[in-house]
């Protein structure tokens, strides 16, 4: 159904109205949409600064704070200062909370490509902390960081001992054969001896500086080496002896193995990664924070780009905005023009015409129609001016008859007036005279007077009535007053009373509480004393168990030093049957070599038996120092034992002491156990005394409160009573009367 | 040429064993009457009297350490002289071949009684001149035999400092 509204039938106000409501709807849309936009620039500008531009500035400081962090840690290489390693550790832990810093902002939750960007960094940046980790460790350890050096130490190194400890026995073994072949041999291990230890010397310089040089220096001694030790096995065989010929056949097996360790030290050390920390730098750690470089700037482009993107899109909205609100202002100029058109033409044309026609209604209503002829000349304001005059006129001449009758009324009045006045003020000794009439006014005037009349008559009877209830009233309130003191001060005394007997209640709610705690912890304390003293019998078993030990460790000890005396007995035997020995052989030798020729075999075992007698004096002094050393312990064993003994027996009188006492204390605890209870019951049913009390003071407190409340509500009743009494009493004092003849 | 060795202080000697009759452990001596002799004592070996010397007294000015490793050589045949006589040293425990060392006769000796300086494994080895050592001590301006009580050959096998 299609509702259609007549134009005509609305009235000036609703069209004014609807013309007003049209344009305020025009300036709403326009605002509406205007903050509308501008809420969409507001939201993207704060996207821009306080997303976009944190994340960048976050960005940036990350890419500097892992620039400082390697800077650190180059200068920690350099300088071996341990502040700038923490400065390093501190700026990667920085970076770390940047990088936390920039995940957690609102923005990068739906920014995948940053994401992405994010993972790489943190991935990166803990690649870097392991490097950097090891990077402080190498630093710490040199041979870490030189694998060859390492390499040496546990490869070259025990080997080259070998062969020197091989050459060594080598020159320590027993000639045989010809005197000056077996001279030759030995210079020619002592020539080996020198050309290794050379050997082994330009290692260590090479291994130190690196230098090629004392490479080939090394080749050179080797080479010398190898020839003299062809020369040993070859052109000497038969005056080696056996010592010498297993220490060749061992020297071949070790100069094998120790060459092919060389080439791999040579090879180790030679390679980029002889040293580890350069090549950690050059070739792991320089590439890696590179990429990590490349990596920071790539999410700093792409947040620049993003930020790019947004102020575009901002100052489209702007421009947007503003095309919209000029479009919206010109569609209102022209609503408005029309609009003021429609006033014009439906509202003051119909009004000035409604004007005519209602002058013309009143021009009608005056007495003098000969006066209308005036009205057609002019406009419709003009008539209405020449009407409305001519209605003031009129108006003006009626109202001076009515008040000319007013006056006399006026009069009539004011005379009635001033008797009722009088008679309000109490002096009812006027009568009113000159109401002869039969109007309105004089029924009034003689009804007043008889009325004062009555009044005289009532008001002699209440004066004499007032003196009388006053008088009561006084008495009364004087006997409530005395009451309510004698009840207020009960009251006060029961509540200073209940007061006291409160504090009392809560005292000893307070001291049974105690007694019941005293009583818990004296239960408690009697129970650990028992356990105290449980313990203490079971220490004193276990001290006197120590004390038996401690005797039977110092007996043993006792045979053991026994014992080590003898043993040192058989030691002194041993060593004189090994000088025996040894001075036999150099008498065996002696003769031998008396004998020339034919004592050479008896040479070779009398050599032998003194090699035998000189290692078992070695031995045996080896083994007196360790009797010694021996006998040293198990005498200060001995004596830390007797010590021992003498505070394990000490610790038991203590112990048996401390059992005693604590026994008597047990007894004493167990002794206040019922006391403790006998009071704690004495102060319950004291506390419950004290309660009732208190209850029934309250009670009692409650009752007075009640009287005195009664009491001072009857006082209020005869101060009102008497009040009024007092009241009616000056009431009617005040009015003066007809003489009562 | 086997050689007996011994050390008197740091100093390292060599007798050649030839010239020693035998080598018997350090036994106390009674001390010896003869005031200006370098002669301690005396004892009996193979019921012969054999007076005896202490070197350190003479090199040193001091006693030999009484130790298992101190002991008295008997020296004789090969010396060219007649008659036993003994000395006193230290550290007598080890026989040496002096031929594969290095000999240097140029070189001049710490010790007025050594008279050829032998070189081995960077030590050096006085070799002890016996026809000096024997002017010194047996020459009759010093020499003279003792009379007090003297160890019997019992004693010499089972005593020990």
């Amino acid at each position: 159904m299609k509702i259609k509204i007549n134009r005509n039938q609305l009235t000036i106000k609703q069209k004014m109205l609807s013309g007003f409501a049209v344009m305020l709807v025009i300036l709403a849309i326009i605002g509406v949409q205007t903050i509308n936009s501008v809420l969409g620039i507001r939201a993207a500008t704060r996207t821009v600064v306080e997303d976009h531009q944190p994340a960048l500035l976050l960005s940036k400081a990350l890419e500097t704070r892992i620039s400082e962090a390697f800077g650190s840690m180059g200068y920690y290489l350099l300088s071996k200062d341990e502040r700038m390693k923490d400065s390093s550790i501190t700026d990667i832990e920085q970076a770390n909370k940047l990088l936390a810093q920039i995940r957690s902002l609102p923005i990068m939750t739906d920014f995948v490509e940053a994401q992405l960007l994010l993972d790489n960094i943190a991935d990166e940046i803990s690649q870097y902390t392991e490097f950097q980790k090891q990077m402080f460790k190498l630093t710490s350890s040199r041979r870490l960081n030189f694998p060859a050096m390492q390499f040496s130490v546990e490869n070259l190194n025990p080997v080259s001992e070998e062969i020197i400890l091989n050459l060594n026995n080598m020159l320590e073994g027993e000639d045989e054969g010809n005197a000056d072949d077996t001279a030759t041999v030995r210079d020619i291990i002592q020539h080996l001896r020198y050309s290794w230890v050379r050997n082994m010397s330009e290692v260590r310089s090479y291994l130190g500086f690196k230098y090629q040089g004392a490479l080939n220096q090394r080749q050179l001694y080797f080479q010398a080496f190898r020839e003299k030790l062809d020369e040993l096995q070859n052109e000497y065989a038969d005056n080696l002896n056996l010592e010498q010929e297993a220490g060749i056949e061992k020297l071949n097996f070790l100069v094998l193995q120790f060459e092919k360790n060389i080439e791999t030290m040579v090879s180790m050390h030679s390679s980029e990664k002889w040293r580890t920390d350069a090549y950690l730098v050059r070739d792991r750690i320089i590439p890696l924070l590179n990429n990590l470089s490349a990596t920071i700037a790539k999410l700093i482009d792409t947040q620049t780009g993003k930020i790019t993107e947004d102020s575009k899109n901002l100052l489209n909205m702007a421009d947007t905005t503003a095309y919209v609100v000029l479009a919206m202002l010109a569609i209102a100029l022209v609503v408005i023009l029309v609009l003021a058109y429609v006033f014009i033409s439906r509202l003051l044309v119909p009004m000035t015409t409604a004007v005519e026609s209602g002058i013309r209604s009143l021009a009608e209503l005056l007495p003098d129609q000969s006066v209308l002829g005036d009205l057609g000349k002019g406009s419709a304001l003009d008539q209405a001016e020449t009407l409305f005059d001519l209605m003031s006129d009129t108006l003006h001449d009626t109202i001076e008859q009515q008040k000319q009758a007013n006056e006399k009324l006026h009069g009539q009045v004011i005379q009635i007036l001033t008797m009722v006045s009088a008679a309000a003020e109490g002096d009812m000794s006027h009568n009113i005279t000159g109401f002869d009439g039969d109007d309105t006014i004089d029924h009034l005037a003689n009804g007043i007077d008889k009325m004062i009349e009555n009044l005289n008559g009532l008001v002699r009877q209440v004066q004499k009535s007032g003196i009388q209830v006053n008088s009561s009233a006084t008495q009364i309130a004087a006997t409530a007053k005395q009451q309510e003191a004698t009840v207020t001060e009960q009251a006060a005394s029961t509540n200073q009373v209940m007061a006291t007997v409160n504090e009392i209640s809560a005292t000893s709610r307070e001291l049974a509480s105690t007694m019941e705690d005293v009583q818990q912890a004296s239960g408690q304390a009697a129970d650990a004393a028992n356990s105290g003293q449980q313990a203490l019998n079971m220490m004193e078993e276990t001290m006197k168990r120590m004390r038996s030990a401690t005797e039977s460790i110092t007996n043993k000890l006792a045979v053991l030093n026994d014992k080590a005396n003898n043993i040192n007995n058989v030691v002194t035997t041993i060593n004189k049957v090994a000088d025996q020995t040894n001075l036999l052989s150099l008498n065996a030798a002696i003769e031998a070599e008396k004998a020339g020729e034919f004592g050479r075999g008896f040479s070779v075992v009398a050599t032998e038996i003194r090699r035998l007698a000189d290692q078992t004096a070695v031995s045996t002094w080896d083994i007196e120092q360790m009797i010694q050393e021996m006998q040293s312990a198990v005498t200060a064993g001995v004596m830390g034992m007797d010590k021992f003994s003498e505070e394990v027996g000490s610790g038991v009188r203590d112990i048996g002491q401390i059992s005693s006492q604590l026994g008597e204390i047990i007894q004493q605890v167990h002794a206040m156990k019922p006391k403790f209870e006998s009071v704690a019951e004495g102060m319950q049913a004291q506390a419950l005394g004290n309660e009732q009390i208190s209850q029934s003071m309250s009670q009692l407190n409650e009752t007075a409160q009640q009287t005195a409340n009664s009491l001072r509500q009857s006082n209020k009743s005869i101060d009102h009573l008497k009040d009024a009494a007092q009241g009616l009493q000056q009431g009617v004092t005040r009015f003066k009367l007809k003489d009562a003849g | 040429m086997l050689h007996m060795c011994f050390y008197i202080d740091e100093i390292h000697y060599a007798v050649p064993a030839r010239s020693i009759e035998s080598v018997i452990p350090y036994v106390n001596l009674q001390p010896s009457t003869e005031h200006q002799s370098h002669q301690i004592g005396s004892l009996v070996y193979k019921q012969q009297l054999v007076p005896i010397f202490d070197l350190c007294q003479i090199l040193l000015a001091r006693c030999a350490e009484s130790m298992l490793s101190t002991r008295i050589l008997l020296l004789g045949d090969e010396s060219g002289y007649s008659g036993l006589y003994g000395i006193i040293v230290e550290r007598a425990t080890g026989m040496i071949n002096l031929a594969d060392t290095i000999k240097d006769q140029a070189s001049h000796s710490s010790s007025s009684l050594s008279s050829t300086v032998y070189g081995k494994n960077q030590e050096t080895i006085q070799l002890l001149d016996l026809a000096r050592l024997h002017k010194l001590l047996l020459s009759p301006a010093t020499s003279s035999q003792g009379t007090q009580a003297l160890p019997t050959d019992q004693q010499l096998t089972d005593s020990a400092p």
